[in-house]
């Protein structure tokens, strides 16, 4: 059995506390990377199988790269572990830190926040004692790219900002018997899928130029249709009716959502959209379930979307509450609320009750199935656009619409990068159109100048959720004499942060095995045992009924809380206490009688 | 594009399996009449489907369904007088054995299979290009319990899976034992004043609940034979119970139940089950072997049918079936009466209300497909007539013809009063026992909830408030799982359907009847060893079956008595019932496939309106007798809607009208949809109109103009 020694000094802290000393003060004012990216860009799949590659070799000590899946498409999904001696401890004995992103194709970001957290890591290990230690103490599982298919898609195909959240596996979305026959068409080849609008006889339309600017449509009211002389209609995004069937666009790459195909609450596809025939039925998930299913000394998780500046909990349907018990709650809300202080323009929210339902989601999965403290990220917030007031534009007017404050930021700051002017073309089914819009990277990811700082603030919640796993210590081992000769033995365990041992919700769901302690010692014999001891009273504690000498603790240890273990004995000699953990390792206490 | 997955046996089945199959042993012998026919062995269902499909090549093929966790096959036999083995299959799965404890399913749904090739040439008629795929035995794992070769006989409801059912951290440490080495896991009476159980004054072998609400105290506590092996006060509390795959499917899967296993499909024998309808969405209905029986007593309407903002999508599972549903399936029922009477079978059983997780559910709740279940027989819960009273209840019986028996199908009371729950009744009761101060008060609950009863008619007895309660002090997950059994049951008889009233009468007459006979009491339901059953085993079975009870000194618990039942009575089928329900099967089977739903197109009509502009008109009609599709598989689509496309010859033009109408549904006998074309074209152009769906067989119809 692998026991955690508490006396063992942290190796990284010291060595590097003497080489700080011996260094030039100079050095800390130009800090050169170690692994130098540029993260004023995105990556398409293969960079970031690079970005992965050369950590992995830059850090070989800390550092590993496997694959799981393939995808759909037959794409392997790099997925980083990372923790001291990565190749040779038992990480299994150290809480572990999942963090995913880019299950959704076009939420691209994900995938960069994923690698960052990664890179920062390992570019600090040895230089900050807080990040030294979280390499020491605990294991990080980074897979960049849940939905590799729909990311290459989305960098490599026609689209636009929300073309698709899919997969690729081919789906009839349309109930014709057909797979992907009718999606959007670039119809200029110019690479985006943009809006299609079309000028008719004045009166007859239901929109017009903006007077201010005429990129911009304004809907006519119904009774001013004539007065104004609505001349435009939309034809929404580009695309013709490939298949024939009356309909444009209506059955496009993939067409379904792999974050509702979780075993949690999963629904059917006549209740939930996208949730796929049954619950990890894509070989994405299918590999991530397994990947997590054999590692439960995962203690925290959080996965990466984008947009809208949210940091999420579940439960994703009004029927869940009971799976967020109050305890857990309380430990929901003190990391979510240091998030919103390292995440500007971020709000804590509850899926269900903030956003909308969901059934079947990755977090749900891993917060009501495995009793893991889990998080969604929306990552971006377009009112990051802009500080309040600044370029003329209020932030939080509602009378500024969406598209007017694009513009501004077009024109002002991007030079006219993100959007595409209007021009004509011909249409097979319209006859000449005008085809104009703003590009895909704009709207749920931000300017590339701005990605660096998106990246670091959700790295730096990871950092803090993952400093949160629980972390234990031995308070205290007492021998007193009990009478007729007998002792008590008493040890106090701790756990130093919020996360406890065992989530409410996993004692209230029965989900994976209980701490559990153990008295042993060879001339000694346990006669009664039992958690929740008095700190005075020798004879109170919560003696239990058979096999005194091994005590589950069925709501573990709790976040910043203890427990005092009690035994009575008899005979003599050493003995050890070794409470078992499925979070938090395995911890020992020693003691004489 | 990526086709479903075609499950056409070439894709399947190497020729080397094929060759083995046929190779292998000769089919057991069929008696109908012996009264112990006995269940057929997990490595004897290959052979007998193989021995199937030599004698019938033209229509009988294996169909292997994948290993389970404990490392046995499942094989179905696949039938169909098609002409390519690769076109889409169309029809019925018939499916035994997903309970672990009911080997005598395979004897089932073998002989309905002997039966239905015993005449070639009807069943080749019938069926068409229509496909029939019978699973005799759906878990084999579980069946090896009872059927020897895994440890002493015992019942195990689920498959090979581990697990930690008492959540201590150690994985079935703790499982039911053959301690005085007969071979079988059966009984252990306790004397413990602190115990639920008496001796049943009718018969010293049985026991029976004390009825403390009269002043009567437990004398016993009565245990499922097994050790404390772990030392952790609970005797065999964690043992090799597997998962459940009745409860292995999403709709309504119930979480965090060790019984249910992790996930929804997370066992490779439901998942392979799952996918043979996934990837073959023509399947149209499945007909269950098993405790469910949905002739007994039909599902339940779903009466609020909450629709969410999008189209043809909806807010919450559904518990009940769509209306338009019923209507279907109780002709099915009534069919099935028919070809039952003529068999001269009342079929009167008892059967389990549907949980959570089940197939059937799931077949239509994902799948669309029409859900029977039909359960072979119930382990009798009253006292067996004596010759002189037989006369003089077949007066009764006759006079009383034509009315509603108190006992059959459709009083939904007391179809949920499951006979299959008495040994886990028992267990539950006896984990009770077992437990402290804390759950005494509960077991008071129990009392009230057994006074109500006794208040009550002996017919509508139910106990499931008894059940019900049990659980609530009890951290046991197959109580649990019972528990939310009842609680659907209870639902059922609050919300009455319409037969209800009837029933409640007919319940009142009979308790009547009853009431007046003293020496005929009903004996208790809820217990493992009942003292009708042994009554009935006497009398039937020359007491096969009955296990003596003999003293016994328990490391744990000092001197008991270990006895009881054999492990399987309760819920397993005598085999000699098991082999005449398959024959008697066959007729109705026979009618499932004759009326499955077909396509033609009726009235084309081509008006020649002048100038080369034609009219066309025509309707799709279904010339079968089910609808294409049950109502609420239009909606959850795995179906797909039937695609009707007009094609022109080279220079005509389709002027107004589809190219293209998606079908959702055409009712049953004649229900049709017309529709309307103008074509612009010369005379002797051709239009072709063609409709393909999965659930019915394609059509094409040439026109000239
Ligand atoms: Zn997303």
């Amino acid at each position: 059995m692998k026991t955690v020694d508490l006396t063992e000094r942290r190796r990284w802290p010291a060595l590097i506390a003497a080489l700080l000393l011996a260094l030039p003060v100079a050095a800390q004012s130009v800090r050169e990377p170690k692994l130098p990216i540029a993260w004023n860009r995105f990556y398409d799949y293969d960079g970031i199988v690079r970005l992965c590659t050369q950590l992995a070799t830059a850090h070989p000590e800390s550092c590993t790269l496997s694959y799981i899946g393939p995808s759909e498409e037959r794409r392997p999904m790099p997925l980083l572990t990372i923790s001291r001696d990565v190749r040779s401890a038992d990480l299994d004995s150290r809480s572990a830190m999942w963090v995913d992103g880019n299950v959704h194709g076009n939420e691209v970001q994900g995938g960069e926040a994923a690698v960052y957290l990664a890179w920062y890591l390992l570019e600090r290990d040895g230089e900050l004692e807080a990040i030294t230690e979280l390499i020491d103490e605990r294991v990080f599982y980074i897979l960049p790219m849940v939905n590799p298919d729909g990311r290459q898609w989305w960098f490599e195909g026609a689209n636009t900002p929300n073309s698709s959240r899919s997969g690729k596996r081919p789906t009839d979305n349309d109930g014709d018997g057909e797979f992907d026959e009718d999606g959007a068409d670039d119809l200029d080849g110019d690479g985006d899928i943009v809006n299609m609008r079309k000028r008719v006889e004045p009166g007859t339309g239901s929109y017009r130029l903006h007077p201010d600017d005429s990129r911009i449509l304004q809907r006519v009211p119904q009774d001013k249709l004539v007065e104004w002389g609505a001349d435009y209609v939309l034809l929404g995004q580009e695309g013709f009716d490939n298949d024939g069937d009356g309909r444009v666009n209506e059955d496009g790459p993939g067409g379904y959502d792999m974050n509702r195909n979780w075993p949690a609450g999963w629904m059917p596809r006549h209740i939930q959209f996208g949730a796929g025939d049954f619950p990890f039925s894509y070989p994405e998930t299918a590999a991530i379930g397994r990947f997590i299913a054999a590692k439960p000394h995962i203690a925290a998780v959080q996965s990466f979307h984008n947009a809208g500046g949210m940091i999420l909990r579940g439960p994703g349907a009004d029927t869940r509450t009971s799976y967020f018990p109050r305890a857990d709650r309380s430990t929901y809300d003190a990391i979510a609320a240091e998030g919103e202080r390292q995440l500007p323009f971020y709000r804590s929210m509850v899926i269900y009750d903030d956003l909308y339902t969901v059934h079947g989601g990755f977090v749900d999965w891993t917060a009501e199935t495995l009793g893991i403290i889990s998080f969604t990220n929306e990552l971006w917030n377009s009112s990051q656009l802009f500080s309040e007031g600044a370029g003329g534009v209020d932030v939080w007017d509602d009378d500024v619409t969406h598209t007017e404050k694009q513009h501004a930021f077009d024109d002002l700051v991007m030079f006219g990068d993100t959007w595409v002017p209007w021009h004509e073309v011909e249409h097979p089914d319209y006859g000449t159109v005008e085809v104009g819009g703003f590009r895909k990277m704009t709207g749920r990811t931000p300017p590339h100048f701005m990605i660096e700082e998106m990246l670091h603030r959700n790295a730096a919640f990871c950092l803090y959720h993952a400093s949160e796993m629980p972390k234990l210590e031995v308070v205290s081992v007492d021998v007193e004499p009990a009478a007729g000769g007998a002792r008590y033995v008493t040890v106090e365990i701790r756990n130093t942060r919020w996360i406890p041992t065992r989530t409410a919700v996993a004692a209230e769901k029965g989900i994976g095995p209980p701490d559990v302690a153990v008295l042993a010692g060879a001339g000694v014999t346990v006669v009664a045992g039992g958690a929740g001891a008095d700190r005075f009273d020798l004879r109170d504690f919560d003696a239990v009924e058979h096999e005194p000498a091994r005590l589950q603790l069925d709501r573990g240890i709790p976040g910043h809380g203890s427990e005092r273990l009690r035994w009575i004995v008899r005979g003599q000699g050493e003995f050890t206490v070794t409470l078992t953990t499925q979070k938090a390792g395995t911890i020992t206490a020693t003691g004489t009688l | 594009m990526l086709p479903r997955l075609d499950f056409g046996l070439g894709a399947l089945l190497p020729a080397t399996l094929f060759t083995l199959a046929l190779a292998a042993l000769p089919v057991v012998a069929q008696d109908d009449a012996a009264p112990d026919v006995p269940d057929l062995a997990n490595d004897e269902i290959l052979p007998a489907l193989a021995e199937l499909v030599r004698g019938h090549p033209g229509l009988a093929s294996l169909l292997p369904l994948g290993p389970t966790v404990g490392g046995h096959d499942v094989n179905a036999l696949l039938l169909t007088a098609r002409p390519q083995a690769r076109a889409p299959m169309r029809g019925w799965l018939v499916v035994g054995g997903l309970d672990g404890r009911r080997p005598s399913d395979a004897t089932v749904v073998l002989r309905l299979a002997e039966a239905l090739l015993e005449d070639e040439q009807a069943l080749a008629e019938v069926l068409g290009d229509g496909t029939l795929v019978l699973v005799p035995r759906a878990n084999p794992d579980g069946a090896a319990a009872l059927l020897g070769g895994n440890g002493p006989i015992h019942e195990q409801v689920g498959n090979g899976r581990p697990d930690d059912r008492d959540r201590d951290a150690r994985i079935d440490e703790d499982a039911p034992a053959d301690l005085d080495g007969d071979g079988l896991v059966t009984w252990m009476r306790v004397p413990d004043a602190a115990g639920e159980w008496v001796i049943d004054e009718h018969d010293p072998r049985a026991m029976r609940k004390a009825v403390r609400a009269e002043g009567e105290r437990g004398t016993h506590r009565l245990l499922v034979e097994s050790l404390d092996a772990d030392g952790d006060g609970e005797l065999g509390e964690d043992g090799r119970d597997g998962v459940h795959l009745d409860r292995n499917f999403p709709h309504l899967f119930e979480e965090q139940q060790a019984i249910s296993g992790a996930y929804p499909l997370s066992e490779p024998e439901s998942m392979n089950l799952a996918r043979l309808m996934l990837h073959a969405p023509g399947l149209i209905g499945v007909l269950v072997i098993g405790p469910q029986d949905s002739f007994a007593s039909l599902p339940k309407e779903e009466k609020n049918p909450r629709r969410s903002g999008f189209r043809n999508s909806f807010s919450a599972p559904f518990e009940g079936m769509l209306a338009d549903d019923l209507g279907p399936l109780k002709e099915l029922q009534r069919r099935f009466t028919e070809t039952f009477e003529d068999s001269g079978d009342k079929h009167e059983v008892k059967a389990e209300a549907l949980p959570g997780g089940s197939f059937v559910a799931w077949a239509y709740h994902q799948g669309g497909c029409w859900p029977l279940s039909v359960k072979p027989w119930a382990a009798p819960e009253k006292f067996p007539k004596k010759e002189k009273e037989n006369e003089k209840g077949d007066d009764a019986e006759a006079a009383e013809a034509g009315a509603t028996d108190p006992d059959v199908a459709g009083d939904e009371d007391d179809t949920s009063s499951a006979s299959d729950d008495h040994a886990e009744n028992a267990a539950a009761a006896a984990a009770s026992d077992d437990e402290d101060d804390q759950d005494d008060e509960d077991d008071e609950d129990d009392e009230d909830g057994e006074e109500g009863d006794e208040e009550g008619d002996e017919e509508g007895d139910d106990e499931g408030d008894d059940e019900g309660d049990d659980d609530e002090g009890d951290d046991d997950e197959g109580d649990d799982d019972e528990g939310d059994d009842d609680e659907g049951d209870d639902d059922e008889s609050d919300e009455g359907d319409e037969g209800d009233d009837d029933d409640a009468a007919a319940d009142d007459d009979a308790a009547e009847d009853e009431a007046k006979d003293e020496d005929k009491p009903t004996s208790d339901k809820a217990s493992p060893v009942p003292a009708a059953v042994l009554a009935w085993l006497d009398q039937e079975h020359e007491g096969a079956g009955i296990v003596p009870w003999a003293a016994f000194e328990h490391p744990d618990l000092g001197p008991v008595e270990i006895g009881g039942l054999a492990p399987g009575t309760l819920f397993n089928t005598p085999g000699s019932v098991a082999a005449e329900f398959g024959t008697r099967l066959a007729p109705f089977v026979l009618e499932l496939l004759a009326v499955m739903p077909a396509v033609t197109f009726e009235d084309v009509e081509v008006e020649d309106a002048g100038g080369g502009i034609f009219r066309v008109s025509a309707a799709l009609v279904n010339t079968g007798v089910l609808p294409t599709h049950t109502s609420f598989g239009a909606t959850t689509g795995l179906q797909r809607a039937i695609r009707v496309r007009l094609q022109l010859s080279d220079g005509a033009a389709l002027l107004n009208g589809p190219t293209q109408v998606l079908v959702d549904r055409l009712e049953g006998s004649g229900g049709r949809r017309e529709m309307r074309w103008v074509v612009s074209a010369t005379p002797g152009d051709r239009l072709t109109l063609s409709a393909d769906a999965d659930t019915v067989a394609d059509v094409e119809l040439d026109v000239e103009l």
